[in-house]
């Protein structure tokens, strides 16, 4: 669905807070509203379902005027998620996600079908989580809910305010990353609201900043890294905007899948692991077990010392590792801080998909700075 | 055993003072129940701040109020009987449900009521699925403490002529007949503890597990 904000001003008195705002949203990609608290990127996503009554202008749905439609209606078409969640606790998580179908009077059967795929979408278990109640749900877990529930019923057109904001980093970078993968999957109009500049880069096509009420700039991500409107921008950047272009690169771009046959093993014993590392004269290589799910590695001197049928299972060590949605900043600061030159990437279900490799991303990294 | 002896003999009568009893107390706490929560409602729907805070602290400072106090009240503007005793434990069971129903739905998260909204639910359907069923453990604690202390003040009540198994024990007061204030305490007592019984069960049952969970603290 086309939206178009339309000469958008909300004022609350003298205070204005939208002035004159006219954007275009691309259709299935992610838009990310960016800028200091109070400069109207909130209030701006929520005119968009009239959480908010703009002052005047209009907002535009595919050529009609957003006057001609019924507010509940519009809101039951559009998916909304919150920083807060906003999770109905005396409710179970299949009910929560079952809302907006249910206020659509879906029938049941299609329900429940929409909320098992929705779960598997955000990687919850349905057999397991979708009689449980929030209260039993990690932060992150709840988040996953939101987000599930925004897109139940299938909106085209998807509104998020700083739904990320409240998980801590580790956790935040997880959800970003699947997030991507979703999108890929959904392929929504979103329209997502932060004030973290990393947030915005990593996880937008294109970047509206905003200040004081108005837009200060509106492009693509690598456009704005390279080409800042003005001193605001620059700043919002930060200094280290070279390498924030490692950031809109993801690793699913640039890993390498062709390392397998000599790389990687299912292995039982010690002595078929040793024999498969002499046979391509390595020294490490990685364990997946039945199912390609990555275990860790092995490393040959451990191997010598134990008897050749004994079976792998302390030998393994555990090693970091990546997923496509990473960029490669992340990757680079994981891979600095693991100590490692290759680094295995896997995908949400722990399966081993490649490797990356630190020379490759340092060339990358070389070629940018000198475009800037 | 005087007492039961005392009992034996006129069981006829003090049933029909408990049913009295019962039935005063059932009447004016049913709709107390009902203005309860209906005021509680009212008084937090948003344009209603200001008579919101007022009832709040009007109910919150009410319940210290002694019964013996609003009963007299009552005496002086309508007199006696049950009809006058029923008006006094309806005002008397009101406000600690007013009081529950208002604090209870005001306090209910704002990011909740925000996101209910953002998916599309109308004002009557965000009160109806959303913030009854999230305050019903404390409304539900207001109806309680409300039919205890109606129980007990609807004894008092017999002082201007509710009937009732309070009408027993004072008449054992005057005669200084111990066998009649017990045949009359001892059914009272033993109704108030019945029914606070059944309420907790009830309780029980209706309070959503998610919200259990919640107060208990336990995460899985």
């Amino acid at each position: 669905m086309k939206i178009q904000l339309k000469n958008l001003t909300k004022d609350y008195g003298s205070i204005v807070a939208v002035d004159d705002l006219n954007i275009e949203f691309d259709e299935k990609k992610i838009t990310i509203l960016i800028g200091p608290s109070g400069c109207g990127k909130t209030t701006t996503l929520k005119m968009i379902n009239r959480l908010i009554e703009r002052t005047s202008g209009d907002i535009v749905f595919d050529g009609k005027s957003i006057n001609d439609m019924d507010r509940i209606n519009l809101r039951r078409h559009i998916g909304y998620a919150i920083q807060e969640i906003g999770l109905f606790m005396h409710m179970s998580i299949f009910d929560n996600i079952a809302v907006v179908p249910r206020l659509l009077k879906w029938p049941e059967n299609k329900v429940k079908n929409r909320v098992a795929e929705l779960m598997d979408l955000v990687n919850l278990d349905p057999d397991e989580y979708m009689y449980k109640y929030p209260a039993q749900l990690s932060g992150g877990q709840k988040q996953r809910i939101g987000v599930a529930r925004s897109l139940a019923a299938n909106p085209e057109v998807v509104l998020m305010d700083e739904p990320f904001g409240a998980i801590d980093p580790i956790n935040r970078e997880k959800l970003q990353d699947a997030f991507l993968e979703i999108q890929e999957q959904i392929q929504k109009t979103i329209i997502f609201v932060t004030h973290d500049i990393r947030e915005a880069i990593k996880l937008g096509d294109k970047i509206a900043i905003f200040n004081r009420g108005k837009l200060v700039q509106y492009d693509e991500v690598l456009n704005v890294i390279n080409k800042p409107a003005n001193g605001f921008v620059e700043n919002l950047l930060g200094s280290d905007r070279a390498l924030k272009g490692l950031e809109t690169m993801r690793v699913k771009e640039n890993f390498d899948t062709d390392f397998y046959s000599m790389n990687t093993i299912e292995i039982k014993t010690t002595g078929e692991a040793l024999k498969f590392l002499d046979d391509n004269g390595r020294r490490y290589c990685y364990v997946v077990d039945g199912k390609n799910r990555l275990k860790g590695y092995v490393g040959k001197r451990e191997l010598e010392k134990r008897k050749p049928e004994t079976e792998l299972k302390e030998e393994i060590k555990n090693i970091e590792s990546l997923q496509p949605y990473s960029n490669l900043m992340e990757a680079i600061s994981t891979m600095v801080v693991a100590g490692l030159n290759t680094c295995p990437v896997v995908n949400a279900k722990d399966q081993l998909l490649g490797v990356v490799r630190f020379k490759e991303i340092f060339k990358i990294a070389a070629s940018f700075q000198s475009e800037d | 055993m005087e007492v039961f002896e005392y009992m034996g003999e006129n069981w006829s009568y003090i049933l029909e003072k408990l049913w009295q009893h019962f039935y005063i107390f059932l009447i004016s706490w049913a709709f107390a129940i009902v203005a309860g929560i209906l005021l509680g409602i009212f008084v937090t729907r948003s344009g209603n701040e200001k008579i919101g805070k007022v009832v709040l602290s009007i109910s919150g400072a009410a319940q210290a109020i002694p019964s013996i106090a609003v009963i007299a009240l009552i005496f002086v503007f309508l007199g006696i009987g049950a009809l006058p005793a029923m008006v006094a434990l309806f005002i008397y069971s009101l406000v600690p449900i007013v009081f529950n129903s208002a604090s209870g739905l005001l306090n209910v998260d704002p990011s909740v009521k925000e996101s209910a909204r953002g998916m599309g639910m109308s004002n009557s359907q965000i009160l109806r699925k959303v913030e009854l069923p999230l305050v019903i453990p404390t409304v539900f604690s207001g109806i309680r403490t409300a039919a205890v202390i109606n129980i007990g003040t609807a004894a008092i009540a017999a002082t201007i002529g509710a009937g009732g198994l309070g009408e027993i024990i004072l008449l054992g007061l005057r005669m200084m007949s111990y066998p009649r204030i017990l045949a009359g305490a001892i059914p009272v007592t033993l109704l108030a503890i019945v029914i606070d019984i059944i309420l907790a069960r009830l309780q029980k049952r209706i309070i959503s597990p998610g919200l259990k969970i919640l107060q208990e603290g336990r995460s899985f």
